[in-house]
């Protein structure tokens, strides 16, 4: 399953229990965000007992993307079936600031930043 | 006659229609610079975004290595020859290329409905001597009182606000004494000719009793494929040509004059006027094109008019709501040791920070400022109702912690999903300086002083309210506001702050420029230094168009005499609410 466009692609690789960000998320609203929000919970509804949000190759994320990446938590949160482990890239600056926000929404979140 | 270009193009924001602009000269540029001729507001638009350029008979389009690309009818472009009907669509604008600028408009009349004989459109197919264009014929000898009469229907249709109206003054005159017309009708045609041409308005005629004239379709056929000015007429045929005596059921002998008017994509609006046989030459052709013009023309400046009408109330409203969310950023103040003074501009009408500051019942001062995820209306409503909570949990008199746990609450209840909100909130004592801080997902204040040392006040980091547990406890850490040191709270538009170079401010330069105002802390007013971050952060944006709001509070901490050099007022406490 997989939601791309020209500048960005977002990938549920369910035997890889990831989800795969690359390129530049920088839509215009959470609205917008819609299409990735609902792959995101076909990978909670799975049935997984653990997944992936592979942030390493992703360039850029603005609010609105954060805001659809902490629903999502959210909602991981509250159904407790799932545990979430967050990749970063210590060579994208912005990824320590941002995903550590992640892990502040869900302290049980695994961050992982190399 | 005002001069023609050679097309416009039609700009719209969503569905609404922002203006249309000729295509006149070589080149004009499309982005959100303040600077190009066709300015698009959005901050995912590149700043010199497009071109539209003149070249080799045509005009093209072209990506100017746009961050977003630009798409012409759907497909993704870097360069593309524009022909009518195009759409350059560029984030949520669209740009449709149309030979006049009333094209494209939406439907503004339903078409007349044929009850009964007087308005049913009759087509026939009878040949017809040949069509002509004013190309084919001979230069016009055109009458001046005709000139003069033509000058008249451009001011009348010029005032003259209905549509149908318009239209009916302009098939009327061809009918009038003037013209010599002996019928005429505004049509819909469909250039496809799958369906029949509907009547606009009611026909023109020039005697009671008199029928619909019959449409020769010979004469629409050749008005759509040429998309100019066409005449027909019986008596052109050699050796006669009788059949297109069947055009008119009064006129037995007669020509017949197309002129396009309007329309779009698969329509073409036509006035079709029928004149006697002997009528058939360049001045009749050429007066009936030149009326026709000057409606399309009248047309286009209702459409501006009304486009400049709505985009004015739309700015007015806009305007109202910015002036109501200036004037809930309070004024500067002191109270005790503190010298306040607030930074705060929209980058576009309204925006999503909110910045405050609130006398408690205890003598401190509650400092506040969030920043609503996503930017607009929809930000700035949800900013005007943290407004409305915090002063009313204020009045109920919560101390921080309770404070900001009963804010979140609100917040995970009432806002859309994928929607949160940073903040930065301290209770600070005007006296000693000590500062309680809760912080949620905001950037750090930030404290310089005299020496120009900038650093991060401690603090424990929440989730961003909205995505904050409920059952959260919430940490409150301790810091201190030296004298003569400044607090700066800030929203991100400030680190995230573009230079004309695309180059990121940071919180490294926004610190740099804290310092630098930090450096004149003893000699000045929050006021002024508030004055001089905003100036600071100005120069760094240069011509730079800003993609988010700005907005801090600067505090000062000095000795009272310091503080009496600005402009601001004394906060006063509030009364407990309870």
């Amino acid at each position: 399953m997989i939601v791309e466009d020209k500048e960005y692609s977002v990938a549920f690789e369910a035997t890889e229990r990831r989800v795969r960000f690359e390129g530049q998320l920088r839509l215009r609203s959470p609205r917008d965000y819609g299409p990735v929000l609902e792959l995101l919970r076909a990978a909670h509804q799975s049935g997984l007992d653990s997944l992936t949000l592979d942030f390493r190759n992703l360039d850029m994320l603005n609010s609105s993307g954060i805001g659809t990446i902490g629903a999502f938590l959210v909602e991981v949160r509250k159904a407790k079936n799932m545990s979430i482990i967050v990749l970063g890239s210590a060579n994208k600056r912005w990824q320590g600031r941002t995903l550590a926000t992640l892990k502040k929404i869900w302290p049980q979140v695994e961050l992982i930043i190399d | 006659m005002a001069a023609t270009s050679d097309g416009f193009l039609q700009i719209r924001r969503g569905d609404q229609l922002l203006r249309v602009t000729p295509m006149i000269g070589p080149r004009m540029v499309a982005g959100r610079s303040p600077d190009v001729e066709l300015v698009l507001a959005s901050d995912t638009v590149s700043r010199q975004h497009l071109e539209v350029i003149r070249e080799a008979g045509g005009w093209w389009v072209r990506d100017l290595g746009s961050r977003n690309g630009t798409a012409v009818n759907g497909k993704q472009i870097a360069s593309h020859r524009l022909a009518y009907g195009d759409v350059i669509q560029v984030e949520d604008y669209t740009l449709t290329f149309v030979r006049a600028p009333s094209e494209g408009r939406a439907p503004a009349r339903k078409p007349v409905t044929a009850e009964g004989s007087s308005t049913r459109l009759t087509l026939v197919d009878s040949p017809v001597g040949s069509v002509r264009s004013l190309r084919d014929l001979g230069a016009p000898k055109i009458d001046a009182s005709h000139l003069s009469r033509l000058v008249s229907l451009s001011a009348e249709l010029l005032a003259t606000e209905a549509d149908d109206d318009r239209l009916d003054k302009l098939c009327k005159l061809m009918v009038s004494r003037d013209m010599r017309g002996t019928a005429a009708v505004a049509i819909r045609v469909f250039r496809t000719g799958v369906a029949d041409p509907e009547l606009l308005v009611p026909p023109s005629l020039t005697g009671a009793g008199q029928g619909v004239p019959h449409i020769s379709r010979t004469v629409l056929r050749a008005v759509i494929t040429q998309g100019t000015p066409v005449i027909a007429s019986t008596s052109a045929a050699p050796g006669g040509n009788t059949d297109l005596l069947k055009l008119s059921v009064v006129v037995q002998s007669m020509s017949a004059v197309a002129v396009p008017i309007g329309g779009e994509g698969e329509t073409l609006d036509v006035l079709y006027v029928t004149f006697p046989s002997n009528y058939a030459t360049a001045e009749w052709l050429a007066l009936v094109s030149l009326a026709g013009e000057l409606y399309r023309q009248a047309d286009a400046a209702w459409v501006a008019r009304r486009a400049a009408q709505e985009q004015a109330i739309l700015e007015e409203e806009l305007e109202r709501a910015h002036d109501i969310q200036t004037r809930l950023v309070p004024d500067d103040f002191h109270l005790g040791q503190l010298d306040v003074g607030f930074g705060f501009e929209a980058c576009k009408w309204v925006g999503g920070d909110y910045v405050d500051a609130l006398p408690l019942h205890d003598g401190r001062v509650l400092i506040t400022v969030m920043d609503v995820c996503g930017k607009g209306l929809e930000a700035a409503l949800i900013a005007a109702g943290l407004h409305t909570t915090v002063h009313v949990l204020v009045h109920e008199g919560l101390s921080l912690a309770p404070l900001v746990a009963s804010l979140n609450r609100y917040l995970c209840e009432t806002l859309p999903a994928a929607s949160f909100v940073t903040m930065c909130a301290l209770v600070l004592d005007p006296n000693t300086g000590v500062i309680e801080h809760v912080n949620c997902g905001h950037p750090p204040p930030l404290v310089a002083g005299r020496s120009g040392v900038v650093r991060e006040i401690a603090l424990h980091e929440h989730a961003p309210l909205g995505f904050l547990d409920v059952d959260e406890a919430i940490v409150v850490t301790r810091d201190q506001l030296p004298r003569d040191h400044i607090l700066v709270l800030y929203t991100d538009g400030l680190s995230e702050l573009l230079n004309e170079r695309d180059q990121m401010l940071g919180v490294e330069g926004l610190s740099t420029l804290i310092g630098e105002v930090g450096r004149a802390a003893p000699e000045s007013s929050a006021t002024r230094l508030a004055a001089a971050l905003r100036g600071a952060l100005a120069d760094y944006q240069g011509r730079a168009v800003a993609a988010d709001d700005l907005s801090f509070i600067l505090v000062l901490r000095a000795v009272p005499a310091v503080m009496r050099t600005g402009p601001q007022r004394v906060a006063r406490f509030p009364k407990p609410g309870r």
